[in-house]
């Protein structure tokens, strides 16, 4: 069987397409013994290697008109979240903002990657097996609207409420000392923003309206625990 | 999900591969998880609202404010079990639940506000409500055999027996303020779980010899014979006195620190 790094039968022209020979499908039907040929295409100059190529950010999955429309619906979380917003499972600002978090705590001596990941990580699954638990056929008889919650989902809208963190974590390190009853409050607020994004995510996507509050709660609480983490 | 990202095939396959062996690890009907656990049963005591916290908060704190304990019945079919969100009688999970994440957060937080990290502050509490759980219910299920008693099904025990940390954690928000404030609501709030499990517990609990004799499950009170009775009652109040211990021992854990303290005053050592 050919591998990538075979070197090109005598008389064969190829191209280096690196990208074109690790997607699967290209790479089943690749020409006889050489994955990188392509079919009748001598070898391109600069600009055409890259002509058939999608652009970096989709290929990373990195949507960026999705992220901007949640990140301005989490400044003022306030409202219902569309339900296309709510469902969409935009996880780049997320991870970015856990890791982010964490650098900038670096800066207040605090070297917390581990505990934040691993909070993030541990208490977004059991967000969701509680959500799954609480949506069920015996809720069907007060609710009407889609059942369907995903992991990522879940791990989205608890992503998307790590931004008022990022906030508290700045003026932290740059501007207020926690002891006193300013950092206190703005404490409190950072929760309640922190909670009121998560929650109007979660909701919405879920559709079910009298249990809000009681999503709220531990959604609450686990935000709680991470600002605890960097007081 | 597809119709928002306009991404590769190879990127948004890999993130639906994620996703659909998460949900079949976990809530696919035939994952090894779901052979263990019985989700079915555990999403029917999860079935709240919030109106019904809010009520069975309130029936924990006030017992004596609630009028009828009994459980009720499918008004169509008898067969049919209420929900917690249709039935304020029936036991959920949830509240007990959330109830002990609280009370190990909380126990946890005033010592993370002094900035003095320990994990035994967090896996102190996480196993003693582990345990009391466990030997709540192992005791409960022995003595309802030794008594000749037949008692809720298990998740139902394991709920009644919960709700102690809902009440538990509003008398540790009392504890902020002052240490004698704490003791003042621990007492309050024994005695009110206690008149609590008691008035939950006496429906629940029929003599297995009425329960033969009637063939069936019968409405609770309509014929008791007076051994039977006793035997009941006493169980009952029994079960209802012993819930200050477990609620003395849980809150030994707590954080000492108070918020309303005069300055130069030495926090007194919580227990």
């Amino acid at each position: 069987m050919s591998s990538v790094l075979a070197p090109t039968p005598p008389g064969e022209k190829h191209s280096v397409d690196r990208f074109e020979a690790i997607s699967f499908p290209e790479f089943v039907g690749s020409s006889y013994g050489n994955p990188f040929a392509k079919r009748g295409i001598s070898a391109p100059g600069p600009d055409e290697v890259f002509n058939d190529e999608a652009p970096l950010l989709e290929e990373l999955g990195i949507d960026l008109w999705a992220m901007k429309k949640k990140l301005i619906f989490s400044l003022f979380p306030f409202r219902e979240a569309p339900v296309d917003i709510a469902s969409n499972s935009e996880m780049a600002f997320p991870i970015w903002a856990l890791v982010a978090l964490s650098i900038i705590l670096l800066f207040a001596k605090k070297l917390v990657f581990k505990q934040i990941l691993a909070t993030f990580l541990l208490s977004t699954v059991a967000l969701d097996g509680l959500i799954h638990l609480m949506v069920s056929e015996f809720t069907a008889r007060n609710r009407d609207g889609p059942i369907s919650t995903e992991i990522y989902m879940v791990m989205s809208a608890m992503g998307y409420g790590v931004l008022p963190v990022l906030f508290l974590a700045v003026s932290r390190t740059l501007l207020v000392s926690f002891k006193s009853w300013v950092g206190g409050a703005l404490c409190v607020v950072t929760l309640v923003w922190a909670a009121s994004i998560s929650t109007q995510l979660l909701s919405r996507a879920m559709a079910v309206p009298q249990q809000k509050f009681i999503i709220a709660y531990p959604v609450a609480m686990i935000h709680a625990v991470m600002i605890l983490m960097l007081v | 999900m597809e119709e928002a990202l306009q991404v590769t095939p190879a990127a948004l396959s890999a993130m639906k591969l994620g996703a659909s062996h998460y949900n079949q690890v976990f809530h696919d009907s035939t994952s090894f998880i779901q052979r263990i656990v019985n989700t079915k049963r555990l999403q029917f005591y999860f079935a709240v609202t919030n109106q019904c916290i809010m009520r069975k908060i309130g029936v924990l704190l006030f017992p004596y404010t609630h009028s009828s304990w009994k459980r009720q019945i499918h008004a169509s079919e008898a067969s049919i079990p209420l929900t917690p969100a249709e039935d304020i009688n029936t036991p959920d999970l949830y509240l007990p639940f959330v109830g002990i994440a609280t009370y190990i957060i909380f126990c946890a937080m005033g010592y993370a506000v002094d900035a003095s990290y320990d994990m035994q502050h967090i896996s102190r509490p996480v196993v003693c409500s582990i345990a009391v759980v466990a030997v709540e219910l192992i005791g409960f299920k022995l003595a309802s055999i030794a008594f000749g008693i037949a008692g809720p099904p298990l998740l139902e025990i394991v709920g009644i027996f919960g709700y102690k940390y809902v009440s538990l954690c509003v008398a540790l928000l009392l504890s902020l303020i002052h240490p004698i404030a704490y003791y003042m609501a621990l007492a309050y709030v024994a005695a009110a779980f206690g008149v609590f499990i008691m008035r939950t517990l006496n429906p629940l609990l029929i003599p297995q010899t009425e329960q033969r004799r009637a063939g069936m499950l019968s409405e609770s009170g309509v014929d008791q014979t007076g051994k039977a009775l006793m035997a009941r009652t006493y169980f009952v109040f029994i079960v209802g006195i012993s819930q200050v211990a477990p609620m003395i021992l849980l809150g030994l854990f707590r954080p000492a620190f108070f918020l309303l303290q005069r300055p130069g005053e030495t926090p007194v050592i919580a227990g």
